[in-house]
């Protein structure tokens, strides 16, 4: 019936779908008010803007270096979408660097839509969404640069990053920004964690659209996550305890082949 | 429309593809769409190109700020790109200026981030709480693990290394990597159930 | 102004110049620190060991030339190792640059030891596509590659390529990466773990312990993690070059940044005690 090796991988998934319907349903009937817990570094994203627009300086934005394909680009954007509708209606300037050609055109979207559905469409300025070069060099090199002349206030960075994290991050403070990086680059966490003022550490960029906008129905599918973390816990304690036995095998087997 | 037929898109491929591979059916239009996706991703390239260049054309045509530099931006881009399709990528003066501009130019890149550590190390990695001291300990042994001169000073510091790389590090890596991984999949079920719509500004 | 206010308000431009001058004068004048060889690194060279003898190795380059300084040497350790056993390496890159920067330095390698081009090893360029094209080499590693090599030949000439029609075919899968998301971790999941090829991975010393977690469970066989993995890999071939002739200047660094740290902390403990020691609504 499954694809060899693709029988255990379909169960996740159907379980995840299921556990996002019957998350939904309950929200949608009333039945469950789920809560996110209080994540600093998002509290921080709409402090950061108003401290921009009191200074009269521009805020920054870095979606990280990831294709269509990284699902760490599509949480990062519906952060942006929310990090630009909060600008568009303090009239503070968005800079917004993207470092791929092939995200370039909708992240540009992203933007404009945003600051259309908050009724600002003319604030709107194309030329403050980059596109410099997909090499790292080029890239970093013109946004180190524009930190420094455009004086940004707040750097917020949030998406897949490589060893440029700790040069814009270190930019950033010297142009004396206050800074808000997340990424599940497990490579660039410490980084983050070290030279911004606030890190979304892994799996807390993905919540962040959720947590940002307060939609119930976002806040519905991380409760299925975390679901799934007590389906994926479980079979780690079970491997533990098989792996102690001396009986893993099969279920390694199992979890590899079926 | 703009918003309704993205997410169509988006649906029925990512449903005929999750089929498809989950239950080995059609591999003849799997491989079709694996080749559009390649596909896709060569011409997407031309996207960026066409984008410089309409910013530098129109940044010359205004005499915008530094207009001559992008004359050269462009010069470089078409000419080497040219020489690329006629010769191909092993000819010897294609070879020669990728090896002596890129690759150099990327290596020094890579180098300025020892800079950035020097300033971070200074600036950043403070013992301001009793968990940062944590950190900041297994930091420093890891650095003098990392470097022979660590083994010369004390020999233990390259088991301990080991210990924190093996143990500590790596279950931590692995919690994240759980978190993350799960945390992907919810996303990619988000945009496949049209919740988030990351090409129409989240949603909206 | 005490001297932790005068180095707190140093320009970090002093620093960057005490860096390069620590840096630079072991390599000027190597103290030849020993190396000890690591299990991340005596278990890579098992690994490669391992392959029976006409063997072949697919090696996938997926770096670019920001990471020449770490992941060149280990790219020519590995040649050297597998010409002196007379293994065969396919590779390829997931990667634009890959191609292009490991084409001098294998080639060199090749001739050196007396191989030859698309008999003992083949380089087969930049090939996009990702997990697509990981997927498909394993379908049809032909196809996969396009057909042809990086100069445009077509596999049908090349004697190295008969006989080797999928990813399963190769005896070890060797990555040497340092891009994210990891390129490894998607060959150990669809190549090497659903298909029981062994895989052993080179990374930079920032992915390493990233990678850990696989090799620590196995699946990796053996992983080279960074300069030091470079240099401890040709310390235990027999191969020295420039990741050993690294190492002091590497440990000279490294206890910079310790006493930078120190510095830093010293003075910021002395701010925190000075302040708790300030008189409220005092100062001048």
């Amino acid at each position: 019936m499954f694809a060899d090796g693709m029988g255990v991988d379909f169960l996740l998934i159907a379980f995840l779908m299921v556990a996002v319907g019957y998350a939904l349903e309950r929200t949608k009937k009333g039945l469950a008010k789920w809560q996110i817990r209080k994540i600093p570094g998002l509290d921080a994203i709409e402090e950061g803007i108003g401290r921009a627009t009191e200074m009269d300086r521009p805020v920054f934005y870095l979606p990280g270096s990831g294709g269509f394909s990284d699902p760490q680009l599509l949480a990062s954007m519906a952060v942006l979408s929310e990090v630009a509708k909060v600008t568009a209606r303090y009239d503070t300037r968005l800079i917004v660097c993207v470092p791929m050609s092939s995200v370039y055109p909708v992240i540009e979207e992203v933007v404009r839509q945003a600051y259309v559905s908050e009724g600002k469409a003319e604030r709107f300025r194309a030329e403050d969404v980059r596109w410099f070069s997909d090499h790292y060099f080029g890239y970093a090199i013109a946004i180190i640069g524009l930190m420094f002349k455009e004086k940004v206030a707040t750097n917020i960075m949030i998406g897949t990053f490589a060893f440029d994290a700790l040069m814009y991050a270190e930019a950033a403070n010297q142009a004396g920004a206050i800074q808000v990086g997340g990424t599940a680059a497990t490579t660039q966490i410490p980084f983050f964690v070290a030279a911004c003022d606030y890190a979304l550490i892994g799996e807390e960029i993905y919540a962040a659209a959720a947590y940002l906008t307060k939609d119930p129905v976002r806040v519905a599918t991380i409760v299925a996550e975390d679901w799934a973390k007590f389906l994926v816990t479980g079979l780690v304690v079970l491997g533990v305890l098989l792996q102690t036995a001396g009986k893993a095998d099969g279920l390694r087997n199992f979890l590899n082949q079926w | 429309m703009k918003k309704t037929l993205p997410f169509i898109l988006t649906f029925v491929s990512a449903l005929t593809i999750t089929v498809c591979v989950f239950f080995d059916l059609a591999p003849a239009l799997v491989e079709e769409i694996d080749k559009w996706f390649i596909l896709s991703g060569a011409v997407v390239c031309c996207i960026g190109l066409v984008n410089l260049t309409t910013v530098h054309a129109r940044n010359i045509k205004r005499r915008g700020r530094d207009w001559d530099l992008s004359y050269v931006l462009l010069f470089i881009t078409f000419a080497y790109l040219v020489l690329g399709i006629v010769a191909g990528p092993t000819h010897p003066l294609y070879a020669w200026i990728f090896d002596s501009t890129a690759v150099p130019l990327g290596a020094t890149f890579y180098s300025v981030l020892s800079f950035y550590i020097v300033s971070a190390a200074y600036r950043a990695f403070r013992a301001k709480t009793r968990d940062a001291a944590i950190l900041l300990v297994s930091g420093i042994i890891v650095l003098l693990g990392n470097a022979p001169i660590g083994e010369v000073i004390y020999p233990g510091f390259g088991t301990a290394t080991k210990w924190i790389m093996d143990i500590a590090n790596t279950a931590a890596m692995r919690a994240v990597i759980f978190g993350a991984t799960i945390g992907s999949f919810i996303t990619a079920i988000r945009v496949f159930l049209g919740i988030d719509r990351p090409y129409t500004a989240a949603g909206e | 102004m005490s001297i932790w206010e005068k180095l707190s308000s140093l320009d970090r431009r002093y620093y960057y110049v005490v860096l390069i001058l620590v840096v630079a004068l072991p390599i000027i004048k190597p103290w030849g620190l020993p190396i000890r060889v690591g299990s991340t690194t005596e278990d890579f060279w098992k690994t490669v060991e391992a392959v029976p003898e006409g063997g072949t190795i697919a090696l996938a380059i997926d770096y670019r030339s920001d990471c020449i300084v770490e992941l060149n040497p280990q790219v020519v350790t590995l040649f050297r190792q597998a010409f002196a056993r007379n293994l065969k390496i396919i590779m390829w890159s997931n990667v634009d640059e890959g191609a292009n920067v490991t084409e001098p330095i294998t080639r060199a390698v090749g001739n050196e030891m007396g191989k030859t081009y698309g008999v003992d090893w083949v380089n087969l360029g930049y090939k996009p596509g990702g997990e697509v094209t990981m997927k498909k080499m394993v379908d049809n590693f032909w196809e996969g590659a396009a057909y042809v090599d990086m100069q445009g030949t077509p596999l049908q000439d090349l004697p190295i390529m008969q006989g080797f029609s999928s990813l399963r075919d190769a005896d070890l899968l060797i990555d040497m990466m340092a891009v994210v998301p990891s390129p490894a971790q998607n060959y150990l999941k669809m190549v090497s773990i659903a298909y029981g090829l062994p895989m052993a991975i080179g990374t930079t010393a920032i992915q390493a312990p990233t990678e850990m977690p696989f090799y620590s469970s196995g699946e990796y066989k053996g992983m080279l993690a960074g300069l030091r993995g470079a240099a401890e890999y040709e310390f235990l071939t027999r191969n020295p070059g420039p990741a050993m002739m690294g190492m002091d200047a590497q440990s000279a660094a490294h206890i910079l940044v310790i006493v930078l740290i120190a510095l830093g902390n010293i003075g910021h403990m002395m701010d925190r005690k000075k302040r708790a020691g300030a008189p409220i609504g005092g100062g001048s």
